[in-house]
């Protein structure tokens, strides 16, 4: 299995800048104590990576409790909210209402330098790689801005594009640039994307089951996510200030993730860490609160040592599968339904 | 032919025993016979029928033969075998000059229903095959040039191994170990047609070079630049391939101490108007953790025997080719 290290010169402010990151913070918190507020509403979970029951709590944040799986060491949300008010937050909720007209719309330009536009000759590599090149169909799930198909299209590998599932308010922007809007499904795709989804979903496996689903025979699944396996996750543990419900219900490891992914009946080709922010958020999250306290190695290194020094620990962390932004990569194999 | 195949092995030292291994997990080979002058290694190769002299393999019923003799042997047993209606998978090189392997090419025409399949498993290596992926794609353009280190120590006994006597092995660490690079350079970009070189025996008391830098021209004006060592004392394998957009470098091979390193590959592209510093594109780096190579390239030669499929690579073409530039290196600092 491949591991992989990026560096692009990536600052956590190019991509989530501070006054627009605390206003959606701000927003997602209130409309969740608005949306979730009935606790007898909510619904208990065994684990969404490896679905052992075996837990105990991590952790408790704005009333929600975070559990540890004693199998995977996957941390998640249980009980929580259910699938149904789930989707009826992601269609009403004023943080999503922001998140498409405000963040992701000012920040579209450094997501596609830093981002997606690496992310898309990463998904061209591996369908030159693995892809079936019969299949030309190629699906985002749950996409929150038009940039992604952007830059799919500029590789020249899909005759069509489907967004399944988008975020309220993209009609008019996707359809521009000929994305076929879906709120069911599409089948035989060649390839299927999902960005940051996973942590948010009701049952990952339901997902990642509906991308098998939906694919092609060696049809590819790509998909990002937040890991508790990153260093800036362990270290700041429940003081991550950007980790909050309901965006962030499922926070697999990495052994969690490669479980789901193979319970799903899918095959991985790359599940990689190429996160390049671990040390900058936890310096930030440190700086922001001077109640955590992190070991003296840590601060050492973040207060001691240069540029250069932090870049070498972040590669480390990337080459060892130990930063927080995970990848995968993983194909529906013949003869296994999905 | 049935689905199974039975395989004998001339040459059990320590390649040998690297290739028998991948046969015992095949499933369709069997290797049923093997010889090698040193019974000490019959030791490793449990229910094969061993002897010192190799007609007891070609004269046996086996439908191939994989040959890994030191070079000066190799010549004569791959046309011993062909002669003898054996497929033959053969060690790289293919002997110790041009003309060797121009004697073996005339055995494979005599019998056209054999197959012959020579080892350059570089080729199969993870970052060798995603290296060559990206390149095809055409993503990063076309290639503007290439540059090749590939060395290793000698270490303790080198003087005095095989390798170093000039009689068993024809020359020094370019016909052992640089062939490989060169191989690779044909795989990415064809033929060369203009060498320029400078071979030295810098450190070691051998008879034949430790060192040979080369330029190599296409007819396309696409230059490589070779090194190959047998003085670099930490172990190295690096090739570069830059292109008209982007660049990728294959770094470390996986081998089984790992002396090489971790085997990466990194991919850029060339970013001047993408808003990134010229000189400091974006780069990622993969790593791989397993070496694929010597089981598909198995695998590549039991399908062609078993499918009767051509051999698309490591055929007789491509050794002639490699060795041809070989002798051009050594013949221009002559």
């Amino acid at each position: 299995m491949k591991r992989v290290v990026v560096e692009s010169g990536l600052h956590d402010s190019a991509i989530r800048p501070q006054t627009l990151l605390s206003e959606f913070r701000r927003l997602s918190i209130e409309d969740a104590k608005s949306f979730f507020s009935d606790p007898k509403e909510l619904v208990e979970v065994a684990c969404p990576a490896c679905d052992s029951d075996q837990c105990h709590e991590a952790f408790q944040k704005e009333g929600f409790h975070f559990q540890e799986c004693e199998e995977c060491k996957s941390v998640y949300v249980s009980p929580r909210p259910s699938k149904v008010a789930l989707a009826h937050y992601y269609q009403e909720s004023h943080a999503t209402q922001y998140r498409v007209e405000h963040f992701q719309r000012e920040t579209a330009e450094a997501r596609r330098k830093y981002l997606l536009r690496a992310l898309s000759n990463w998904l061209g590599r591996i369908v030159d790689e693995k892809g079936n090149a019969q299949s030309r169909t190629f699906v985002d799930m749950g996409s929150n801005s038009s940039v992604l198909f952007d830059e799919i299209q500029r590789l020249g590998l899909f005759d069509s594009s489907y967004a399944v599932n988008p975020l309220p308010g993209l009609d008019v922007e996707l359809a521009k640039i000929g994305v076929t809007i879906s709120q069911g499904g599409v089948s035989g795709a060649g390839a299927i994307s999902a960005l940051h989804q996973l942590e948010n979903q009701f049952s990952p496996f339901d997902m990642v089951k509906a991308a098998g689903d939906m694919l092609a025979i060696n049809g590819l699944f790509f998909f990002t996510t937040r890991t508790i396996s990153g260093f800036d996750l362990q270290m700041l543990w429940d003081k991550a200030p950007y980790i909050f419900v309901p965006e962030h219900l499922n926070l697999l490891s990495v052994e969690g993730i490669d479980r789901l992914v193979h319970r799903a009946g899918l095959n991985i080709i790359e599940l990689s860490t190429p996160g390049q922010l671990d040390l900058e958020l936890t310096a930030q999250a440190r700086k922001a609160d001077p109640s955590i306290e992190l070991p003296h190695f840590i601060e050492y290194l973040i207060e001691q040592r240069d540029e250069l020094a932090h870049n070498d620990f972040q590669a480390y962390l990337q080459k060892h599968r130990l930063s927080s932004h995970v990848r995968v990569a993983a194909y529906r194999p013949e003869g296994i339904d999905a | 032919m049935s689905e199974q195949l039975n395989i004998g092995m001339i040459g059990l030292g320590k390649m040998g025993l690297i290739r028998y291994k991948e046969l015992l997990k095949h499933p369709h080979t069997y290797v049923t016979h093997g010889a090698d002058p040193n019974e000490a290694h019959f030791a490793e190769y449990h229910g094969v029928e061993c002897s010192t002299d190799p007609a007891h393999v070609l004269e046996s019923d086996v439908d191939c033969i994989m040959i890994a003799t030191p070079n000066r042997y190799t010549p004569g047993m791959v046309i011993a075998a062909l002669d003898a209606g054996k497929h033959v998978f053969s060690e790289k090189p293919p002997g110790c000059s041009v003309d060797d392997i121009e004697r073996i090419i005339e055995a494979e025409k005599r019998n056209p229903g054999l197959k012959l399949k020579f080892g350059f498993n570089h080729r199969y290596h993870a970052g060798i095959q995603e290296a060559k992926r990206i390149i095809d794609s055409g993503r990063l353009g076309r290639i503007l040039w290439m540059r090749g280190v590939y060395g290793k120590a000698g270490g303790e006994g080198f003087e005095d191994s095989w390798r170093s006597d000039k009689d068993m092995s024809g020359s020094g660490i370019l016909l052992d170990q640089g062939i490989h690079m060169l191989d690779l350079f044909r795989y990415f970009s064809g033929d060369f047609t203009e060498v320029k070189s400078m071979v030295s025996t810098a450190y070691w008391d051998i008879p034949m070079e430790d060192n040979a830098f080369a330029l190599l021209r296409d007819e396309q004006g696409t230059v490589a630049m070779l090194h190959s060592s047998s003085t670099q004392w930490n172990h190295k394998f690096s090739l570069e391939i830059y292109c008209s957009d982007g660049l990728l470098s294959v770094n470390g091979i996986l081998s089984s101490t790992r002396s090489y390193g971790d085997e990466t590959i990194s991919v850029a592209r060339r970013q001047f108007d993408e808003g990134f510093d010229s000189g400091k594109p974006q780069i990622e780096t993969i790593y791989f953790d397993t070496d694929p190579s010597w089981e598909l390239e198995v695998e590549n030669f039991v399908d062609s025997v078993l499918h009767d499929k051509a051999i698309v690579s490591g055929t007789s073409e491509d050794a002639l080719k490699v060795m041809e530039l070989v002798f051009k290196i050594y013949n221009d600092d002559r």
